[in-house]
């Protein structure tokens, strides 16, 4: 329960930040389109800063997501199958998964250790700090995955 | 190397692991087969494919394609579209297509022109007499036209992966979009006359006055756009944030049928469906890293020119491909796995990469309306509240019409590519 508990406020809480995320981007690229024609001066950093949104945006998405089991997979072999083969399949996706994600953490923080002097062009922000959504995301989606993966395989148990 | 590749991809699809891992890990264990490549790579690739300013158009006109569902607009085309064909047989079915082109022209998507229309239509129709199958088929039908009618968020994809003009895919999308839409007003109009469906009243020129300047602000929103876009006075993202804000004021403003405490609601919806797509692309640019280290598509290409040279052989070939890809993989990710093996194949071949781009669309359009993940069935039986099983049968006559449609399309090119001058 307090697992559950602890999953649903990180949930509830990133959430909120994808939307933050997404209206600021609305705002960033909006005045980039006003200031361009209206004031007719070109803003530098509104591009610049909509991407790294739209990057934070893709992948805190895309943990999130797992949460309510948004990515699409090819379920037809799975739907046909018997309970016993649908708990194998269920440990082996879950495992293989586990293992993607494990390997883009492990080498995003070499990646971020590297890019940490690196800043960007105009707001001079580390790269390595765009860079974390990566493994934060991936933290995110392998927890909100085995959440979605116990409850399938309670709901096998019980059938 | 690229039996390895495509053997593990099929592998992880079957045991049900998400399409966007699939890719990904397929691709991350032939790296470590090789044992050359850092796997560093993998996640810079990952990164650096959605750092980019053109992708940002597709949680836009996401987003703007939600706001107008929600604000009211899809009501007031209905009405407009009610007003021109509603006195034809089978009225109310004629209404849902024309009425699927019309959002079409907001949206960039099928799923959401399909429940957009359909929330609205299918129940109309069934209360007026219309078989409920039939209803609930010729939505999931209209609803492709989502994705050919500009803004289309799998044009945007192709032309981020082709590196074609998105601009231009845009304008090619129309005719097709509307010849597709007309060839299905044809078949709903001879099924409706056969079953004898009645007819809506004649509205006098009065009332379809009233009714178009009840839906003139959601008519104006593509042509501003597109206008913008193609006279390039903006970018397609930029395009695309306009819309957002469009959709914001014409919703909250002046229908005032969105309320402040829905925007979350619809930020975030709208959010997680761009996150899903974009981390399709994001794992699929390690796949495609893969396939160009590998020479996979020069493979493809000069096998299938060791085949055939003539074009259309090899168009034929290509669109059977497609519909077989688009019965069981989502069309955005079979653009990314598909595009980057299949354009070179299709410029060796002279064909036009515009036009390849629409009936690439199109035809995996008509993967839509195919069990077993027709995402349009999902969600017209999900409004209608009828399994899936039944509608399977209504929706033939409408894609046998949609192949033939793709195969037109496919073979002249003048319907895609005459707006563009080429």
């Amino acid at each position: 329960m307090v697992v559950k508990n602890v999953i649903d406020t990180i949930n509830k809480t990133v959430k909120w930040v994808v939307i933050i995320l997404f209206f600021l981007m609305v705002i960033a690229v909006f005045l980039q389109v006003i200031f361009r024609f209206i004031v007719d001066q070109p803003l530098a950093w509104t591009e610049e800063l909509s991407r790294y949104l739209l990057i934070w945006l893709t992948f805190l998405g895309t943990g999130y997501g797992m949460s309510m089991k948004a990515h699409p997979s090819i379920e037809f072999l799975y739907e046909k199958v018997g309970n016993t083969m649908k708990k194998g399949f269920i440990i082996l996706s879950t495992a293989l998964i586990l293992f993607f994600f494990w390997q883009i953490i492990v080498n995003s923080f070499e990646f971020i250790g590297r890019s940490m002097t690196q800043t960007s062009p105009v707001l001079q922000l580390p790269m390595g700090l765009v860079y974390t959504v990566i493994p934060i995301s991936s933290v995110l989606f392998v927890i909100n995955l085995l959440q979605v993966s116990v409850a399938e395989w309670r709901r096998g148990a019980s059938q | 190397m690229a039996w390895l590749l495509f053997g593990v991809l099929i592998i992880l699809f079957l045991i049900n692991i998400p399409v966007a891992v699939a890719l990904g890990l397929a691709s991350m264990i032939v790296l470590m087969v090789q044992d050359n490549v850092p796997l560093m790579v993998v996640v810079q690739k990952m990164f650096n494919s959605t750092d980019s300013f053109t992708l940002m158009a597709v949680p836009f006109f996401i987003l703007a394609g939600k706001l107008m569902e929600t604000g009211g607009i899809s009501k007031r085309l209905m009405n407009f579209a009610g007003s021109l064909v509603g006195n034809l047989h089978g009225g109310l079915a004629m209404v849902s297509i024309v009425t699927c082109m019309f959002f079409a022209a907001v949206s960039g998507s099928a799923a959401a022109t399909t429940a957009a229309v359909g929330s609205i239509l299918i129940p109309a129709m069934v209360k007026k007499g219309y078989d409920k199958s039939f209803s609930t088929a010729i939505q999931a039908a209209g609803g492709t036209i989502g994705v050919m009618i500009p803004p289309s968020v799998p044009l945007i994809l192709f032309g981020v992966i082709a590196g074609a003009s998105i601009g231009d895919l845009f304008i090619a999308g129309i005719m097709p979009g509307i010849f597709v839409g007309i060839s299905l007003i044809i078949v709903a109009y001879i099924i409706s006359r056969k079953r004898g469906y009645g007819k809506e009243e004649k509205s006098s020129i009065k009332e379809i006055a009233i009714s178009f300047k009840d839906a003139i602000l959601a008519l104006l929103m593509p042509i501003i756009i597109l206008g913008g876009i193609y006279g390039g006075i903006f970018t397609p993202t930029e395009g695309s944030v306009v819309a957002v804000v469009y959709g914001l004021i014409v919703g909250l403003f002046i229908y005032k049928e969105i309320k402040w405490k829905d925007l979350p609601e619809i930020f975030i919806s709208s959010g997680v469906t761009s996150a899903v797509i974009l981390f399709i692309i994001s794992c699929a640019s390690i796949f495609g890293f893969i396939l160009t280290r590998e020479q996979i598509p020069q493979q493809m290409t000069d096998t299938m020119l060791g085949i055939t040279t003539n074009a259309i052989m090899i168009l034929l070939i290509m669109n059977i491909i497609l519909l077989i890809v688009g019965t069981f993989l989502e069309t955005s990710a079979a653009i990314v796995i598909l595009a980057p093996i299949l354009v070179p194949i299709a410029s060796a071949a002279g064909i036009d990469l515009v036009h390849f781009g629409v009936v690439m669309v199109v035809n995996l359009a008509i993967g839509m309306i195919t069990p077993p993940v027709g995402i349009n069935l999902f969600v017209a039986s999900n409004i209608a509240k009828i399994r899936l099983e039944h509608i399977v049968r209504a929706i033939v006559p409408f894609l046998i019409i949609l192949i033939v449609d793709v195969l037109i399309l496919s073979f002249m090119p003048s319907i895609s590519l005459f707006l563009l001058d080429k």
